[in-house]
């Protein structure tokens, strides 16, 4: 009987897994089919330079992301700043907005007859640097992918005991020394950890870049599919993915154990703090601004700008793409989570050889950047899967290779902490295998699931480029139409979609920060 | 510093009415007065909340004190109006879960007090020799055993050459084996060290073997300072003779200047006594007490196998409870016998729980 579940499990997990390897298979037919064409795509001085500017631009948002989270994670921690808690919950919030909504709030604000140049025209200053380029895309990005190092270093300083700290001062080392020699190299796995979400969230950005109209690859490979150079596009995805992969193999998050150090629980409530003295309020009025430029101001932009196109032009406004917006996320949410349970379950329960490889190879979907998912999925569409393409089914698949790895790595530790002599206790009264499941397996997996269906919805409603590909034709969501317009410089219109989308997303997920950083 | 002071009197640490208050109602430390001499192992001693490791950590400068002046070295290092930060106190310290930094090996630990100025090679060579860690120079401290973590510390606190040496309970946790094994260990070195020495723990064995002088603390104050054996045989209060070992405390009148009378009957004192004295009490330990097994007034409660002995629970008339120690096994719970104080030994008289004086008993 056990036997027979297990091959179900692996069944299961192993037809998942093929649909997981189509971005790979996508890649790999296209080099086999024509190599020739590939190696002469590869050392054109466009490629050359599309990759020199996708790597400039993913690591010195990284470098940034890092200067600028790590001082404010030992500040908002180790120090007497006021309103320290405050801050923290704050300096998470960029998290909630999509790149792309990002993106055109950003053009709104510094540039071209922006929002700046409107105030800086009042005082005299006639030109303001060009947002659109590099810049523009680093300044973005970085204000919306530093809180991933801030989250992963703020949870692991909070639980680092003092008496590191202790030892080097007792040991006749100034505070510059400690931090230095001492609590920044202890950190570092953390920072790693954070540093690798930045890389690949800058790698697969395409909201971010397409709007600022920085020529990195994913912004190129969508330019490639719309104007049908298909086999440029595929080259393209394949130099990607070989950056997405570098990465990982850069930052060797295995090698990075963060089980070094001793936490502890119950850090001492009357160690000295950090007296930051006369610097006090200069750094408040520092971080404050990084929260105006971050978050108020967009925030700002977003509700005016929604405001008054909501009042002028009510009548553009479609509830149709809120409806199918809520539909796709659903359906895909819904298959997502279905498939995650079994591949979790025998992850977490049957260790062994095939599903320690399962488990690998389900990640993949989170080093794929969404364009190059939404590519090999229509082309697996095309070729093998006529009757699904431009369905919601392809788009349901694109959704799943993406966030199978989120949903998985949500609901394996849960199951890994059932206690497993609640099967064995039933399986001696007597219960059958889908009794057991029933009554035992699903509802102590619940709130693991439950997790796992909120964030992947959530991740799901704000996708944009797998969205944009593999949509049916017509089937506009929140986040297409907002991109769409926002491309089209209707941002009255992107506003009014921007803020309804954030309130399904960003809301819950800015419920969430708080209740973790409470924690 | 060390080496210019040359009078073994000297007190390198000077604590003068030491106060920590954290709220208005949390007093940690209240008003410690203690010094603690060159090269001298002072042991702080109680039970956990006492205030022990609040005192240690004043001291290290981990903390402000609110009231008193503190001085290592013959540097004030604090008084109100004046803080001197750890770093510059020169107070090496071992912590109670070592905080080796994980990122260095021993080596790199062992080195890190030192400054790129004074690479005294021949020093860290010396210490490494003198803890023993010559064969795990190169080891991460997750790869060390628990006895080898501490030894690390140890030597790490040991390099930078501090006018003095604070332990936070280094041995609570290793196995009972091992802790006995390490405290011979670092009583050998700091002594060979010559370092002036402040042990916190709460065990009062490792207290005995270590100390040269104990202080047992108890509600942020200091009970008693004194070598083990004064704290033993001659505690000073109720508490700290309750806390070294299973004490009972008898009331006594002075009944003539060289008789003492109790519960447990007359017991005549080579001294005499001045009778005017109320609420008196006398210490008793297990084995100041015979037994006959003459039917008496005491009740026999219960009996405990303690390996080398065997250790009754005896009731009085009054119902105070007492432990009496003997190798025989021949009561039972139950029996009513007659207890009596033995002859020839110093019994030790308090008034209100407080020590007065002591006496011996004179043999019959």
């Amino acid at each position: 009987m056990f036997k027979s579940s297990q091959s179900i499990l692996q069944i299961i997990s192993a037809m998942v897994l093929l649909l997981v390897a189509v971005p790979l298979a996508y890649v790999a037919i296209n080099l086999i089919s024509s190599p020739n064409k590939f190696i002469e795509y590869l050392v054109e001085t466009k490629t050359l330079r599309l990759a020199w500017n996708t790597i400039l631009l993913a690591v010195t948002v990284t470098v940034a992301s890092i200067c600028i989270s790590v001082p404010l994670a030992i500040l908002t921690i180790r120090s007497n700043l006021p309103m320290k808690k405050l801050f923290r919950v704050l300096l998470c919030l960029p998290l909630v907005f999509p790149s792309y909504i990002y993106g055109f709030l950003f053009i709104i604000l510094f540039g071209p007859k922006g929002v700046l140049y409107d105030i800086l025209q009042v005082i005299g200053v006639e030109r303001i640097p060009d947002l659109y380029g590099y810049w523009g895309a680093f300044l973005c990005l970085t204000l919306l992918s530093y809180p991933y190092i801030f989250i992963s270093v703020t949870s692991s300083l909070t639980k680092l005991d003092y008496s590191y700290e202790e030892a080097s001062y007792s040991l006749g080392k100034s505070f510059w020394d400690t931090y230095i020699r001492v609590i920044i190299p202890i950190l570092k796995p953390s920072i790693i950890v954070g540093a690798i979400l930045v890389t690949l969230y800058v790698v697969s950005d395409f909201g971010a870049v397409s709007l600022l109209q920085y020529k990195s690859f994913s912004y190129v490979i969508y330019n490639q599919y719309q104007t049908i150079e298909r086999a440029a596009a595929a080259s393209t995805s394949s130099i990607l993915i070989l950056i997405g992969l570098l990465t990982i193999w850069f930052y060797k998050p295995d090698s990075a154990n963060t089980n070094l150090y001793r936490s502890t629980a119950s850090v001492s409530k009357s160690t000295k703090l950090i007296d930051l003295g006369r610097f006090k309020w200069i750094i408040v009025l520092l971080i404050s601004t990084l929260v105006f430029v971050s978050v108020v101001f967009p925030i700002a932009v977003l509700i005016n700008w929604g405001y008054s196109f909501t009042i002028n032009y009510d009548d553009f406004f479609k509830i149709q793409v809120i409806l199918n917006s809520i539909y796709a996320s659903f359906v895909g949410t819904f298959v997502t989570v279905l498939l995650a349970i079994p591949i979790a379950f025998l992850i977490a329960k049957h260790k062994n050889t095939f599903s320690k490889m399962i488990e690998k190879i389900s990640y993949i979907g989170f080093v794929l950047p969404g364009i190059v998912v939404a590519l090999a999925v229509v082309y697996f569409g095309i070729n093998f899967a006529m009757p699904i393409y431009q369905t919601i089914m392809l788009l349901a698949i694109g959704y799943i290779i993406l966030f199978i790895p989120v949903a998985i790595g949500i609901i394996k530790p849960v199951i890994s902490q059932m206690n497993p002599k609640l099967e064995e206790s039933a399986k001696s009264l007597g219960a059958s295998n889908f009794k057991i499941w029933q009554k035992i397996n699903l509802p102590s997996m619940t709130p693991g699931i439950t997790g796992a269906f909120i964030l992947v919805f959530i991740l799901i409603m704000k996708e944009l480029p797998a969205t944009l590909i593999l949509s049916p034709l017509n089937f506009n969501t929140l986040a297409t139409s907002i991109w769409t317009h926002a491309t089209e410089a209707g941002f009255g219109m992107a506003a009014v979609y921007s803020g309804i989308l954030l309130l399904f997303t960003g809301l819950p997920m800015f419920i969430m920060f708080n209740k973790g950083i409470q924690e | 510093m060390l080496n210019q002071i040359k009078n073994e009197n000297f007190p390198v640490i000077r604590c003068i009415g030491i106060g920590k208050t954290y709220s208005k109602i949390t007093e940690a430390v209240k008003n410690v007065t203690l010094t603690v001499n060159h090269g001298e192992i002072l042991v702080l001693l109680g039970p956990s909340g006492c205030g022990k490791t609040t005192l240690l950590r004043l001291i290290a400068g981990f903390e402000e004190p609110t009231n008193g002046t503190l001085s290592v070295g013959g540097q004030l290092v604090s008084m109100p109006g004046k803080f001197v930060k750890p770093e510059n106190r020169k107070v090496g310290m071992v912590f109670q879960d070592y905080a080796l930094f994980p990122h260095l090996n021993v080596e790199k630990n062992i080195e890190f007090g030192l400054d790129k100025s004074n690479k005294s090679t021949e020093r860290v060579e010396k210490i490494i020799t003198l803890v023993g860690l010559d064969n795990l120079l190169k080891r991460m401290p997750n790869e060390l055993s628990g006895g080898e973590q501490q030894r690390t510390a140890l030597a790490r606190a040991l390099v930078p050459n501090p006018t003095v040496m604070l332990f936070d309970e280094p041995l609570s946790n290793l196995d009972a084996a091992l802790r006995i094994k390490i405290r011979e260990e670092i009583k050998e070195i700091v002594k060979q060290a010559e370092a002036t020495t402040i042990f916190v723990t709460h065990d009062k064995e490792e207290a005995m073997f270590l100390g040269d002088r104990i202080a047992i603390m108890n509600n942020g104050k200091i009970e008693q300072i004194d070598t083990p054996e004064y704290i033993y045989n001659q505690p000073l209060t109720k508490f700290v003779a309750e806390f070294m070992d299973p004490a009972s405390f008898i009331d006594v009148n002075i009944t003539d200047p060289h008789t003492l009378s109790s519960e447990i009957g007359e017991i005549k004192t080579k001294e005499a006594l001045v009778t005017d004295k109320q609420n008196l009490q006398i210490l008793i330990r297990g084995n100041n007490v015979e037994l006959s097994h003459v039917k008496g007034s005491c009740l026999v409660e219960s009996i405990e196998f303690k390996g080398s002995h065997y250790s009754y629970t005896i009731k009085l008339p009054s119902g105070k409870i007492i432990e009496y120690i003997s190798q025989d096994n021949n009561l039972k719970v139950s029996d009513n016998v007659t207890l009596s104080i033995k002859k020839e030994i110093t019994i030790h008289i308090y008034q209100d729980e407080k020590y007065m004086m002591s006496t011996n008993v004179k043999p019959e």
